[in-house]
């Protein structure tokens, strides 16, 4: 357990301090200009949107610790939606079309570790295959055309308020409770840092991996159905169209958040740190009015200064 | 000296007090787009900097929105835009009922939303500029039936599901009608969207019906995959084609001759007039307002029509303007 151990607690202090510096300039900044950017409704509106890339982010966090990746999550998200609509309008009560689109989506993530366990190539190309299936099966069951319609309580889910807070938010907040601890904490969920940062040490030492990846993967998908959900109350409509490049943003959430992409090191702290940033970021261009083409660069460049503190950290404390 | 300081004087009065008189607080409205980067938007956009200029110096705007065509991103967007207390939005609907429950958050704080191109009929959007889809396939119709006249045989190339395609579809059956009654509609196929899959479907349709003579692509994409068709087909001049939409494509094969018109829209006017709606709608006068806390707009739409454009008509279009 000692070398990925090692990474993890050295390179982590620095990134945190890193990102919660970064954060709170761009905040102090944004705030000293523009009187509107602390108001409360600006900071809901700016959290809001990007919840769903936060839940989803909860469970790459997982995957990517494994020193795997997701890419399914983008068809999976709008798969979730559809299926909750679908189900609704058929008649079904809604919580029991939700049930059904959050066991559809642990399916997806059960197969695609079933078939990285199979295969054994890189999940990238397993969960890339499955998000361009899913994307046109999604087409394919709406023929490109929008589910509406949803029932009240169903709606409220997403559109709601209690004591003034989204519901939405408060859905994340128990899952993201869950996640922290579950990975600061069981001894059996933190195995993922063990599989990433040694695979062949992992197994040798008795850690079923083969096992683990059905976890990490289904847990991925589930949020990520979760998220879905969430986005069909929210907008009361669901459309294959949904969540397009959201893994990618998500990914890029965890990068930042300073976990390495071979596997190893991360936290779901560190994680939500990088969520934060790009909420932030998006906020703040919005605000300011400059042309948002010029947001990628920002995060472009924000991954690629991660990706390089963390490595020089690591590599300076290794000697 | 005296004399010097009084014309000194004088002068800065001059200049001065137009300036006081104008001095108007600076209000910003922002357009929200999806596919945010293409020709066809950043024509509305520029038509709606051209309206913001029209009106002063104090008015600004700002272009928002995904590269994506994820409405539900066009929805963050304008709830930010909110957040950011905007004087109005103008916002084309990647999905038309997606966006309602952000529109009506803006109307409920009271900043005007004026849809334009797709419209979200369901929401409480105070207006909406674009395009009248059937008299758009109407008027492609008649030119077809000029063109070819009664022994008309007609491909149509489009995909099931959006209402304005349909409505496109059943205009230019009736505009065809109408100019050449015997004229024919032979085949209906379905391109997904896919300029690749307009190709082979329309290549497949033409093979299967010889008599085919023209071709009518629905939206933006089939132009170009019905040229191609008929270059590999060798049917050059055989099968006149009216595409949709002036993408750079579309005009550069009407300049080869391959495609013989396309149908036009006015993205500049949607964006124009959009602009000059949400400022109106902004700014309340004595004139009654079906909206309660904002100015007046029509109840109709605004129907920016489309034209006809062919080789001679085109070529204005091949510098979009960019962003």
């Amino acid at each position: 357990m000692r070398p990925t151990d090692k990474s993890l607690f050295q390179r982590l202090p620095l990134q945190y301090i890193g990102l919660i510096l970064a954060n709170a300039v761009i905040i102090v900044v944004m705030a000293s200009r523009y009187g509107e950017f602390l108001s409360p409704f600006n900071i809901e509106v700016t959290l809001m949107s990007f919840l769903p890339e936060a839940i989803m982010s909860l469970g790459m966090t997982l995957v990517i610790i494994t020193g795997g990746i997701d890419l399914s999550i983008s068809a999976v998200l709008p798969m979730a939606a559809i299926a909750a609509a679908m189900g609704m309008n058929a008649g079904l009560h809604w919580g029991l079309a939700v049930a059904i689109a959050l066991v559809a989506s642990i399916a997806i993530g059960l197969v695609n570790a079933k078939l990285i366990n199979l295969l054994r190539v890189h999940p990238f190309i397993v969960t890339m295959a499955m998000m361009l299936t899913l994307k046109g099966f999604n087409l394919a069951i709406t023929d490109g055309r929008t589910l509406f319609g949803f029932p009240d309580p169903f709606q409220e889910m997403g559109q709601g308020y209690l004591w003034e807070i989204p519901i939405p938010m408060y859905f994340f907040a128990v899952l993201a409770v869950l996640a922290a601890v579950f990975l600061g904490c069981n001894r059996y969920v933190r195995q993922v840092y063990f599989i990433g940062g040694n695979e062949r040490a992992a197994r040798l030492s008795g850690i079923r991996v083969e096992r683990m990846r059905y976890f990490v993967y289904g847990l991925c998908s589930l949020l990520a159905g979760v998220a879905g959900v969430i986005v069909a109350a929210q907008y009361g409509a669901a459309n294959n169209s949904f969540g397009q490049n959201a893994e990618m943003k998500v990914i890029t959430s965890v990068a930042v958040g300073g976990a390495s992409l071979s596997g190893g090191s991360g936290t779901i702290l560190s994680t939500l740190l990088g969520v934060l940033f790009l909420a932030v970021v998006n906020g703040s261009f919005v605000m300011t009015g400059i042309s948002t083409y010029w947001q990628d660069i920002v995060n472009g460049g924000m991954l690629l200064l991660a990706v390089l503190v963390g490595e020089f950290v690591f590599n300076r404390r290794r000697k | 000296m005296k004399k010097l300081l009084v014309a000194a004087l004088v002068v800065l009065a001059a200049f001065a007090a137009p300036a006081c008189a104008e001095e108007r607080p600076t209000e910003t409205y922002g357009m929200v787009v999806f596919l945010k980067g293409s020709e066809f938007f950043n024509w509305a956009y520029a038509g709606m900097i051209d309206a913001a200029a029209a009106i002063g110096p104090h008015v600004k705007t700002e272009l928002h929105g995904p590269a994506e065509w994820d409405a539900t991103l066009e929805a963050r967007a304008i709830e930010q835009l909110v957040a950011k207390k905007i004087d109005g939005v103008i916002v084309t609907a990647g999905e038309a009922n997606t966006l309602v429950p952000a529109i009506n958050r803006a109307i409920r704080a009271k900043i005007p939303v004026i849809t334009f191109d797709s419209d979200a009929p369901a929401s409480n959007r105070l207006c909406f500029v674009g395009t009248n889809n059937y008299q758009a396939g109407y008027e492609a119709g008649k030119a077809m039936g000029e063109w070819l006249g009664n022994d008309a045989r007609i491909g149509i190339c489009t995909f099931p599901g959006p209402d304005h395609l349909k409505n496109r579809q059943d205009g230019f059956e009736a505009g065809l009608k109408e100019v050449a009654p015997g004229a024919q509609i032979v085949a209906v196929v379905n391109d997904e969207g896919d300029v690749a899959k307009a190709e082979t479907q329309l290549t497949a349709m033409l093979q299967a019906n010889k008599e085919i003579n023209g071709i009518f692509g629905a939206h933006g994409n089939p132009g170009p995959g019905a040229a191609a068709a008929v270059r590999s087909l060798g049917l050059q001049g055989k099968v006149q084609i009216m595409a949709f939409d002036f993408g750079l494509p579309v005009i550069e094969l009407i300049e080869k001759g391959e495609i013989k018109g396309t149908v036009g829209q006015n993205p500049y006017l949607m964006g124009y007039q959009a602009m000059m709606l949400a400022y109106a709608a902004h700014h309340p006068t004595e004139i009654p307002s079906m909206f309660e806390g904002f100015g007046h707009v029509p109840v109709a739409g605004i129907d920016t029509g489309v034209r006809i454009l062919d080789k001679d008509t085109s070529a204005m279009y091949k510098n979009p303007p960019r962003f």
